[in-house]
């Protein structure tokens, strides 16, 4: 098989070819093998390579198309995983130092058997931030994961690795976890696509929980249509999350060239008009211009949205780690054992409040979305930052990198909204993402708004690295 | 104690050592510092969360559905 130089193929034409015959799933793989080996050196994406199990998995693909099977709709395209998925004989490390003491996982997550089923060929793990508390791509234990546009800088977090893996051109579709951003603010800075689906869409069953009530999984991909069939072979009902839906599976793959003239879209002001940098401001301004949308509207009760979700998840959080803070506190990485300690301290009216407001806040969304369709956010205040970077001014203000890079994308996530990140890139310019958010269960529309916009030149080259 | 502390640190680092003891939690004194700065980011949240009233009626979400 011959990919095309350093640029590695979409999933879906691998699918296409492999099932064709055209190309052996295990070409594919091991031309992908050899990418990671050239590159992840500097890029610092993956923690775990599980060459072994790939190999047996593209064989098995290839049996099925020489036996005329149907070997599934993504047969051969290799992917990778935030090391919180549990991967059955291997540890899942959350991208701490604790967990390497744990039992290699029995099972793999749903998400994972199901990709795999579907033909996918896992190709390893990759580096987070520490039990995903987590917006930089930073990993006392592993390193960072580098952003491939500039290796100097953050991949962003905590789905680093996911987000440096596809950006780099290592791997078509990762899978990452977002709590209160972790798929947009790599999607944004790695100058990709990434779909946060709606909260209970897609099971978590078989990855390390962070704040199980904001906890959800999703795809990272180059190609608007790529997500969709990773999230398409992911939906389904499954008894082992307790908050995944019972709703049947609604493919989207299909859908992603309807029309979307009838959609009304609106550019979401007040809030999301604050503290952003020009390039995201840019950013969000050229999407809008290419989808004529000039409507703005002000969400009330934004800023208590996103400080809602920050408590909620400093004291959720926190407590499922109090063990590991009683036996293990100084083998954890400082910003996040200091901010779970924190997190201890916070009153129980403090977190009740904080449930309440979703409430409040859920039903005020929803009346935004009996007017509009879609609405237009920025997906983080600025471009990657530096690796090692701790502050960023925004509107004048010193602020904290690491809690306040995923401003923009807390108080979605807080309400369970779906939302694809689409990446704008710049001449000269690092990558920056813009968020489409839909009402709940509305995946197909930002997916058909974020394919307009890659045919109209929304995507991001791989870098040379 | 440090003289340098105001009456507002010194009730935190009361509160904090309390809640630590409580809760088993044996803290470093050179982690001090950033947890009580972590504290006071989410104080701040806290604050403006709850400049928005809720009525009584509005119902918790522990376990939330869109």
């Amino acid at each position: 098989m011959k990919t095309g130089g350093d640029v590695f193929p979409r999933a879906a034409e691998i699918a296409q070819r492999v099932r064709r015959g055209e190309w052996r799933a295990a070409e594919v793989l091991q031309d992908t093998l050899h990418h990671i080996q050239a590159n992840d050196g500097e890029i610092n994406a993956f923690t775990r390579i599980t060459a072994a199990r790939a190999l047996r998995e593209a064989e098995a693909v290839d049996r099925k198309v020489a036996c005329g099977e149907d070997p599934g709709p993504l047969a051969g395209v290799p992917f990778a995983v935030k090391n919180l998925f549990d991967l059955q004989g291997e540890i899942t490390l959350a991208g701490s130092k604790i967990n390497r003491g744990d039992a290699p996982a029995a099972a793999d997550a749903t998400a994972v058997r199901r990709l795999t089923a579907a033909g996918a060929i896992l190709v390893g793990a990759l580096n987070m931030g520490e039990y995903a508390y987590d917006f930089t791509g930073e990993n006392i234990h592993y390193g960072a994961s580098r952003n491939p546009h500039d290796l100097s800088r953050m991949t962003g977090g905590s789905s680093g690795g996911s987000g440096a893996a596809v950006a780099g051109g290592m791997v078509p579709i990762a899978l990452g976890s977002d709590t209160n951003g972790s798929i947009r603010v790599p999607s944004s800075l790695c100058g990709i696509f990434g779909l946060k689906p709606t909260y209970g869409r897609l099971s978590r069953a078989g990855t390390f929980p962070f704040c199980p009530s904001l906890d959800h999984i999703g795809p990272l991909a180059r190609d608007v249509t790529d997500i969709a069939l990773a999230y398409d072979a992911m939906q389904g009902a499954d008894a082992a999350d307790p908050v995944c839906t019972d709703r049947p599976s609604e493919p989207v793959s299909g859908q992603l060239a309807d029309d979307i003239a009838g959609l009304n879209i609106a550019i979401a002001g007040g809030y999301f008009a604050q503290q952003m940098t020009p390039a995201a401001a840019q950013a969000l301004a050229r999407v809008a211009a290419a989808l004529n949308v000039t409507d703005h509207v002000d969400i009330p009760g934004t800023a208590q949205a996103r400080a809602a979700a920050y408590l909620m998840t400093n004291a959720e959080s926190s407590n499922l780690h109090l063990d590991r803070l009683r036996h293990r506190a100084a083998d954890y990485d400082p910003d996040v054992r200091d901010r779970m300690l924190a997190g201890m301290l916070l009153p129980a009216s403090w977190n009740i409040q904080a449930q309440r407001f979703r409430h409040w806040y859920r039903a005020e969304v929803l009346k935004i979305f009996a007017r509009y369709d879609l609405l237009l956010a920025p997906a983080t205040p600025m471009s990657a930052p530096v690796i090692g970077q701790r502050y960023m001014a925004l509107d004048g203000e010193q602020m904290m990198v690491r809690p306040h890079l995923g401003l923009y994308t807390q108080p979605f996530s807080f309400i369970g909204l779906p939302v694809v990140v689409v990446p704008v890139i710049s001449a000269g310019a690092m990558p920056i993402g813009v968020q489409i958010i839909a009402a709940p269960w509305q995946e197909a529309h930002a997916l058909k708004v974020a394919r307009q916009l890659e045919l109209q030149g929304f995507t991001s080259p791989i870098p040379p690295i | 104690m440090n003289s340098s502390k105001t009456d507002a640190d010194t009730s935190v680092d009361t509160y904090m050592d309390y809640l630590f003891d409580v809760l088993g939690l044996d803290i470093r004194e050179e982690w001090r510092a950033d947890v009580k700065r972590y504290f006071m980011l989410s104080a701040g949240m806290a604050k403006v969360l709850e400049a928005h009233p809720l009525e009584m009626t509005e119902a918790l979400a522990p376990v939330f559905r869109p």
